[in-house]
């Protein structure tokens, strides 16, 4: 597989990821006792080498929650066949941080704790919504890590966030972005979710698609 | 239920975005069986009594095509029946006629596709959807659901009426709670629109109280 996204695979592929993030709306739904929708995602690919400027550029000033994943992610043990190696980045403004955290807590005495609080939940509901989806569709296993937050990250710091080096190196390093928004009665939340395929992760996934379904 | 009145109807819109999520799902499985993208557009969902003015026949000259499933809820463990409804998937001719043009790979060289060919779609399409719905309410319920084959009925909306109606007494189905949805089918070529209605009688609140005691407090 040459380095361009191959088009039928990955258009199912977004399908898989959107499917993850109805799912997602869904879970929420079910945490906070009322209906929360997505709205339709939007879908970008972009090469590695572009992620860097595209978060510098657009998310510098935004909270970040970041989580590796893996076939089986344990990290301490190095001798886990890393197989699908990949990171998930849930970037929001700090103003929509607030509103989510207003979606979230039903409470109009909002803190920076319950805001940050709120911004893990949600990055976390969104990868696990997303992995389980790809890895059950595609019969694979893929598991998350604890997130992280970052709240004033600067130029220097985004490539410590993004395994920068792992990335660059991936023969077959892709990332896609994904934006959309969460819609509840009175809110509509952006957000934005990068994708970040590590090693031949990307290339394993669209292999698997084309041997489960297309054979 | 220890719920207000507005959190059980929060519920009762909690359990139409399962039946929309269900609707997603189906869409991806069709652009994997068909070997293109085919998307769900955004669904309307409105749980209604269904009385004698079926708001999906709404023109009366119009044909339409029906494809109409049973459905059981089914306890783990003794295996015995405790609730059934119906899901009716309707067509009109003109959205039949697309359907089979968005979804037969063969048409170009059939050039005139078949009655067969088409009522095939309509129930292939039946199952994926039916399939889809009823296997993403069971796997957030943990309730199994067990579905019939479908059964197709043409005609003018007069007579699905009365074909809908004496199922309904021969099932013995309260349509007090009835789901209708409207929505489409999407590719890059074409829309085609398809009506459901989910006939959910005894399984509603089977349902909705297994998806409210795994709510999430």
């Amino acid at each position: 597989m040459d380095n361009n996204f191959v088009t039928r695979e990955i258009s199912i592929l977004y399908q898989l990821i959107s499917l993850g993030l109805h799912e997602s709306a869904y879970s929420l739904s079910l945490i906070l006792g009322k209906v929360i929708k997505i709205k339709t995602p939007t879908f970008e690919s972009l090469n590695s080498a572009n992620v860097k400027d595209l978060l510098c550029q657009e998310h510098i000033s935004n909270n970040i929650v970041t989580l590796d994943f893996d076939e089986k992610y344990e990290p301490s043990n190095k001798d886990v066949i890393s197989k699908f190696p990949g990171q998930i980045l849930f970037s929001i403004s700090k103003e929509q941080s607030k509103a989510l955290a207003h979606m979230y807590a039903s409470s109009q005495d909002i803190n920076e704790e319950i805001v940050n609080s709120a911004n893990l939940e949600i990055g976390n509901t969104l990868s696990a919504a997303i992995l389980n989806t790809i890895a059950d569709k595609l019969c694979i296993s893929l598991s998350p890590a604890l997130p992280n937050l970052y709240n004033d990250i600067e130029e220097e710091t985004i490539e410590k966030i993004i395994n920068y080096e792992d990335f660059l190196k991936a023969q077959n390093g892709k990332s896609i972005i994904i934006r959309s928004s969460f819609i509840d009665k009175n809110t509509e939340i952006e957000i934005n979710i990068f994708i970040l395929f590590y090693k031949n992760t990307f290339k394993e996934l669209i292999e698997r698609l084309k041997r489960n379904h297309y054979s | 239920m220890d719920l207000s009145h507005e959190e059980y109807l929060n519920y009762t819109e909690i359990f139409n975005s399962l039946v929309a999520l269900g609707l997603h799902e189906s869409a991806f499985y069709l652009s994997i069986l068909l070997n293109k993208t085919i998307q769900i557009k955004e669904p309307k969902i409105e749980i209604t009594p269904l009385n004698e003015n079926l708001p999906i026949f709404d023109k009366k000259d119009t044909k339409y095509i029906t494809s109409v499933l049973d459905y059981w809820t089914e306890r783990k463990g003794d295996g015995e029946e405790n609730g059934k409804g119906l899901l009716i998937f309707i067509f009109s001719e003109y959205n039949e006629q697309k359907l089979t043009e968005m979804q037969s790979p063969l048409l170009d060289k059939l050039q005139n596709c078949s009655q067969e060919i088409a009522d095939s779609i309509i129930k292939e399409n039946s199952n994926i959807l039916s399939g889809s719905i009823l296997k993403t309410i069971s796997n957030k319920t943990s309730i199994t659901l067990i579905a019939s084959t479908p059964e197709l009925h043409a005609g003018k909306s007069d007579e699905l009426k009365q074909i809908i109606k004496g199922k309904i007494i021969e099932d013995n189905i309260d349509t007090q709670k009835s789901i209708v949805v409207e929505t489409a089918f999407i590719d890059e070529e074409s829309e085609v629109q398809l009506s459901l209605i989910i006939i959910p009688g005894d399984t509603y609140d089977i349902l909705l109280n297994k998806l409210i005691e795994n709510r999430i407090y």
